[in-house]
């Protein structure tokens, strides 16, 4: 096959619709809130214009970063350079005061600015670069297998202090994913996982909230008012939607019920009003995007490319899933952002730029 | 009073929550805030907070946040039951108020100042004049800059005005002021102390422990504070716009005067100030038998009560117009400042509303219109608006443009009561900005004086 030069013009398509739809959600969700607060300055669109400001400052990157060259990446000055700035981002959070039970942000220069979100590029970044070299040894436990978990273990313990459970299980999900596409036995993963029981047992049953949360998740309506409070409007706001939606605007779930609509639980206010259809264009979107990224994975010229591919569609991929299985009650309440969506500027730049990384790579495939 | 290592919790983060949060903090304690509104709302508040690592919580008041503490500090607003601060009560954590935090560190002599109408202004006239008697003074309180912020720049001799509402009097335990006034009490926030003896009695609580050494200042026009006086175990100091008292500021053919053991002491011809309307003549009484307590000569007193101007369009006087006072609030353009002007009357207002809307809710106004105002003239874009949200609490005059408001108040309006624009909105759409439409108004007012100096009588 002759190569191709021309970027994959579907995924820079398929990212600026979900941006696009992102928008015109985070303004639905929260243009009556914000208009009735004075906090807001009673501006209907205080979060829209904050969204469109981080969306379009992660454009620019991402444009940007589709014209570097991915390979320049596939250094160690890079790789663990970005590693150890993230660590001690990671480190530095606990520097900075409990915001709703979660060390979360890093201040500075008049930014906030969330080190997980950071650390989830990062922890594909270095598997990438890592399992590369390490290919034809793959399943050694010493020389590959324990380092490549040791390092991105040493973040998911830094985010799950934090704590910030959902993150950390994404940066596992991908840890394990990577593995598997580079090759890893399956086995092995019947062996962390075994050994990841004893660690459930102590950091979820043990605490009793965490415990509560997650009975909470199996039977919401044992505490309607409580624990449960979360998934039930949100699946009020799924319900109400049918099959078509109420239309754009028109949802109710979002005005006091679902606290802070237009972040983690984005999806629920676009199902109750664009209804299943909507709800499942945005799946299809989503699923375009990891097609048109596995493709580019299978297609690229070197393992490099094509871990990184893999593990970026995979963060995206990922996200989406946790986020829409919240929503839908399918899983424990994560405070997971829906990619490119979820009002929040972390994520959104973080996502994009990562966008301009695998947009690179669709340049340079056979 | 020791915070340092001690687990602190500060409810509520307007502007005397943060300032609490971060002098705890700055004395060693490890310091927990909460508040119901949300992360996005309290932006401007949150960073200052976690920079400095205090723990933060926003969108609820968690359950457990509120059992694991030493002490909680609960900000004014916050109401005292909630089912939290319940909880923590019967767990025998101590629960106190902002002031009575910083009336713990607080060195040098404290004057409190309270009442329904007329804080702000007796408050910052009688730390000026306070200060004119060459004293180092600080003022602040319930509006303005938080008593707690001064903790650091106190020192024995110096003197700390406050302001003082009664959501703030409800948590006091120990807070002793030398000076504490009264000004006067009106039907207010009677939603939140449900009956008016409750309200005169957390009113009174100022007084609860001062001493033979401290002075009670007292309105003796208003009967309701004035029965107070035979309760009380500090010395009482009155002021009185209508008859001459035993000890206190009164007026006497158009003069003040301060009467204390030595006898009457002349201030000030009552000409020379520039407050107009009888309730600031009766804040500068009030002020000035502060200001006379704490030392100042009557000279001093003098001056400082002849500079102290009104700020145009804040609530300034305009005039008085065949026994209607006119008073310019252009400056209020949002809900919030409205009910400031609303509550500087006891009653008889005649008030412009309207302009362009902000997406506010007019609704709260309700309390406040029902008890004090006669009459809404509504203006400009908002009107419908507004007329929907109160049209059952008060009668209602769409009036369209300022002209026509100011006509038919003038027309309504009977000698003892009070023309008032406080519109609760911006003035974009009728006019360039709100010192525009403030000197339309007062050249409204001046034109209908000059009318009816031309034909006296007619109405």
């Amino acid at each position: 096959m002759a190569k191709r030069i021309r970027t994959d013009m579907g995924l820079f398509i398929v990212t600026l619709v979900l941006v696009g739809i992102g928008l015109v959600m985070v303004f639905s969700s929260s243009a009556i809130v914000a208009s009735a607060n004075p906090e807001f300055g009673n501006s209907a669109y205080y979060f829209l214009k904050r969204q469109a400001a981080f969306a379009a400052a992660g454009i620019v990157a991402l444009l940007l970063i589709m014209k570097f060259d991915y390979r320049k990446l596939r250094s160690p000055a890079v790789v663990f350079g970005l590693y150890g700035v993230t660590t001690a981002l990671l480190v530095l959070v606990f520097f900075f005061g409990k915001m709703n039970g979660a060390h979360r942000w890093v201040r500075f220069a008049g930014m906030t600015f969330e080190p997980s979100e950071l650390a989830k590029p990062v922890v594909v970044l270095f598997l990438a670069y890592f399992l590369e070299s390490h290919l034809p040894r793959i399943n050694e436990w010493r020389s590959t297998l324990r380092p490549a978990v040791a390092l991105p273990l040493a973040f998911t313990i830094l985010i799950a202090a934090e704590p910030d459970l959902g993150t950390a299980a994404v940066c596992v999900a991908l840890t394990v994913i990577l593995l598997i596409v580079a090759g890893m036995r399956w086995r092995y993963l019947a062996y962390v996982a075994a050994a990841s029981l004893p660690l459930f047992y102590f950091f979820v049953y043990c605490t009793p909230w965490r415990w509560k949360r997650l009975l909470a998740f199996i039977n919401p309506y044992a505490d309607p008012q409580g624990s449960g409070f979360h998934i039930i409007q949100s699946l009020i706001a799924v319900g109400t939607g049918g099959l078509t939606g109420l239309g754009l605007g028109e949802g109710k779930q979002k005005l006091f019920y679902l606290p802070e609509p237009q972040t983690d639980f984005i999806f629920a206010v676009i199902a109750e009003e664009w209804g299943l259809i909507g709800g499942v264009v945005v799946v299809v979107l989503f699923g375009i995007l990891c097609w048109r990224g596995l493709r580019a994975a299978q297609h690229s010229r070197d393992n490099f490319a094509r871990l990184l591919a893999a593990g970026l569609t995979a963060m995206i991929a990922v996200q989406a899933a946790f986020n829409i299985g919240v929503v839908l009650g399918m899983l424990p309440t994560k405070g997971i952002p829906l990619p490119f969506i979820s009002y929040g500027g972390s994520s959104v730049f973080i996502t994009l730029a990562s966008m301009g990384v695998l947009l690179n790579i669709t340049q340079q495939t056979d | 009073m020791e915070v340092k290592g001690k687990r602190i919790l500060v409810v509520g983060l307007g502007k005397s929550g943060v300032a609490s949060a971060l002098f705890l903090e700055s004395r060693g304690a490890r310091v927990t805030v909460s508040d119901a509104k949300s992360e996005e709302q309290l932006r401007h508040e949150i960073p200052s907070l976690l920079d400095r690592g205090i723990v933060v919580e926003t969108g609820k008041h968690g359950e457990r946040t509120f059992r694991d503490q030493d002490m909680i500090v609960v900000s004014p607003g916050v109401p005292t039951d909630v089912p939290q601060l319940e909880q923590a009560r019967r767990l025998g954590i101590p629960v106190l108020g902002e002031i009575e935090l910083a009336a713990r560190f607080l060195q040098g002599t404290i004057v409190a100042i309270t009442g329904s109408n007329g804080k702000t202004t007796t408050t910052t006239l009688a730390g000026e004049i306070v200060a004119s008697g060459g004293r180092k003074t600080l003022v602040g309180g319930n509006i303005g800059t938080p008593a707690i912020t001064f903790v650091d720049q106190t020192s024995p001799d110096a003197w700390v005005v406050l302001e003082i509402s009664s959501f703030q009097l409800e948590t006091i335990s120990d807070f002793r002021s030398h000076i504490a006034a009264i000004l006067n009490v009106t039907p207010d926030h009677l939603d939140r102390h449900g009956s008016m003896e409750n309200y005169i009695a957390a009113k009174a609580r100022i007084f609860e422990n001062q001493t033979a050494n401290d002075f009670a200042v007292l309105n003796a026009d208003d009967p309701l504070t004035a029965q107070l006086a035979g309760a009380l175990r500090s010395q009482v100091v009155w002021f009185s716009r209508r008859h001459a008292v035993e000890r206190g500021t009164y007026v006497r053919d158009g003069t003040i005067f301060f009467r204390d053991s030595g006898g009457d002491h002349e201030i000030a011809p009552s000409a020379e100030i520039t407050l107009k309307g009888a309730h600031n003549l009766e804040n500068v009484l009030a002020a000035v038998a502060i200001g006379a307590l704490s030392g100042a000569a009557p000279a001093a007193i003098r001056r400082a009560v002849k500079e102290f101007k009104a700020v145009e369009h804040r609530l300034e006087f305009v005039q008085t117009v065949r026994g209607v006072e006119y008073y310019n609030d252009s400056k209020a353009t949002n809900v919030d400042a409205t009910i400031k002007a609303l509550e500087s009357f006891p009653g008889g207002i005649h008030l412009i509303l309207g302009g362009k809307d902000k997406g506010s809710d007019y609704g709260v106004l309700r309390n406040l219109l029902r008890e004090r105002a006669v009459c809404v003239y509504t203006i400009g874009a908002a009107a419908a608006k507004i007329e929907s949200q109160i049209g059952d609490a008060v009668s209602i005059s769409s009036s369209g443009t300022l002209e026509l408001a100011v006509r038919k108040a003038a027309e309504q309006a009977k000698p003892g009561e009070i023309v008032l624009l406080a519109p609760a909105c911006a003035s974009f759409d009728q006019f360039q900005n709100y010192e525009e439409r403030g000197r339309t108004f007062k050249d409204l007012v001046h034109a209908l004086a000059a009318k009816a100096t031309a034909q006296p009588g007619a109405k």
